[in-house]
């Protein structure tokens, strides 16, 4: 098929509150953001991919930052509002740390089983509901 | 200042098919801000990638939705195409886009019901629902299911369908257009239709762009985002496309580009059933996407634009897939339109951005 023209570029993260205004000022639409395991797959050091994507009108432009375990992330949602909503789930299923969220669900926006549960081996997870029921 | 009053809207509602919750602050009766809350019902699907193997994910790709099911099988397939580099015959891209066009009617058929029966118009939701049952028919005549159909895998679709159905498909398509224009002089014309919607739940345009607003909702305020302008698949074989807007912003407005996608829909369809190349549906596909390899693609939901990314990792099993969907983008624009609203049109306007938490619940 056809493959949408589309940029990934990494930025280290104090430079991602600078980059996303110049989105904003240049009239890009926030697309989404999102986390994924790091460079190192294994995941071995707990290392995520974060990437945010805009839409510039004739392409996707997708910010790579990698961030580790502790790290804190400012939030974009003074630009973008819209991110919170991903922000606050990058929280819950990442773990990952967003500071200054405009609508800061502070953990509870999804509910889950176990803490950042996409980081996990699902194998490891205990199912609720399940206690002593057999 | 008058008492602020805190009213909760659901997670159960009657006009929500599905769980969100709603903080209402309200001065009196007007609602002077809403906070969202989901997640009562997050499923986790994306995680399942790592236990399922590219091919076998498809068909969980599809059950994130039962109403957009074929466009999330659709979404998965071209993103891990793309990533393998795979390329997929003609004749499958028009098939694609044909069932993908059907599921647009179906739910906008189904949203303009959910409407009729939100502002108590009974015979109005059920009219809708007929004609919707026909769309229903169609998948199961062509693909054996009315609700998932396992038509898309990577490489292409699963079953051709023969020219003489495709007419057959038209036929039926001709038929429901004419009796659609009769429904749908009732969805804009009818006074008591419009005094629900006209002026209630206005969201502008620089709100929905600044808001990131996708789909119809973003449409109705004067956007004109709509992904299959971009002409992935089928549709840069369309003789023209031009996403149908409006300018108001407000219910009625939303109800009107719905209206009109549903003709527009038949239209696509007409035109590709007309010039389907003939030539295989699908190609072989063998290998795995390489370690590091990753790929963002789009796709125009009956809802808006979704979001679909995959990384590889060298396996038969992706490293992420990620959806995001069109009504979690919207949810910040739909809490925008809230404030300054009625409380009593607070149900209207919630449907009007015809929210899918199946979707956003993957």
């Amino acid at each position: 098929m056809r493959c949408e023209k589309q940029v990934f570029t990494a930025i280290e993260l104090p430079a991602l509150l600078a980059s996303a205004q110049a989105y904003e000022r240049s009239g890009a639409r926030f697309v989404q953001c999102c986390a994924a395991p790091g460079a190192d797959a294994s995941g071995a050091d707990g290392a995520l991919e974060l990437t945010y994507s805009f839409d510039t009108g004739d392409t996707l432009e997708n910010l790579r930052i990698t961030v580790a375990p502790g790290d804190d992330v400012p939030s974009i949602t003074s630009l973008f509002p819209a991110a919170f909503v991903f922000e606050n789930e990058m929280h819950d299923l990442y773990g990952i740390s967003v500071s200054g969220i405009s609508v800061d669900f502070a953990g509870k926006f999804y509910t889950v089983a176990a803490p950042s549960p996409m980081t996990s081996d699902t194998a490891a997870f205990e199912v609720r509901g399940k206690e002593g029921s057999e | 200042m008058a008492t602020r009053t805190i009213i909760p809207f659901g997670p159960q509602h009657p006009v929500l098919p599905e769980p969100v919750h709603l903080d209402l602050v309200l001065e009196d009766e007007t609602v002077v801000a809403a906070i969202p809350q989901i997640g009562f019902v997050h499923r986790g699907l994306e995680k399942l990638v790592e236990k399922r193997d590219y091919m076998q994910f498809v068909y969980v790709a599809e059950r994130i939705c039962g109403i957009c099911s074929f466009g999330h099988s659709l979404g998965y397939s071209q993103t891990v195409e793309a990533l393998m580099g795979i390329e997929v015959p003609k004749r499958a891209e028009y098939l694609r886009v044909i069932w993908h066009e059907l599921s647009r009617v179906h739910s906008h058929l189904l949203w303009l019901g959910l409407l009729a029966d939100a502002f108590g118009y009974e015979s109005l939701f059920m009219h809708s629902w007929r004609l919707r049952e026909r769309v229903l028919d169609i998948f199961e005549e062509t693909t054996g299911g009315r609700v998932i159909f396992s038509a898309s895998n990577v490489g292409g679709v699963k079953n051709d369908i023969e020219d003489s159905q495709l007419a057959g498909i038209v036929a039926v398509l001709d038929g429901l257009a004419s009796e659609y224009a009769e429904l749908s002089g009732a969805f804009l014309n009818d006074y008591s239709a419009a005094s629900r919607m006209k002026g209630v739940g206005v969201l502008t345009k620089e709100q929905a762009h600044t808001l990131g607003c996708v789909g119809p909702f973003g449409r109705a305020s004067g956007l004109g985002a709509d992904i299959r302008a971009l002409g992935y698949g089928a549709y840069e074989d369309l003789s023209s496309f031009a996403p149908v807007t409006a300018a108001a912003g407000d219910c009625y407005a939303r109800c009107e580009v719905r209206v009109k996608e549903v003709l527009q829909s038949i239209e696509i369809i007409r035109e590709l059933a007309a010039k389907i190349p003939a030539g295989p549906v699908s190609v072989p596909v063998k290998g795995a996407p390489e370690a590091g390899a990753e790929m963002a693609s789009r796709l125009e939901q009956p809802r808006g634009e979704c979001f679909y990314y995959a990384k590889g990792n060298g396996t038969k099993f992706l490293e992420r897939f990620r959806v995001r969907t069109p009504t979690a983008i919207n949810i910040p624009g739909m809490v925008t339109a809230l404030a300054g609203c009625q409380l009593a049109d607070v149900p209207m306007i919630v449907l009007t951005i015809d929210p899918c938490i199946s979707c956003t619940e993957r």
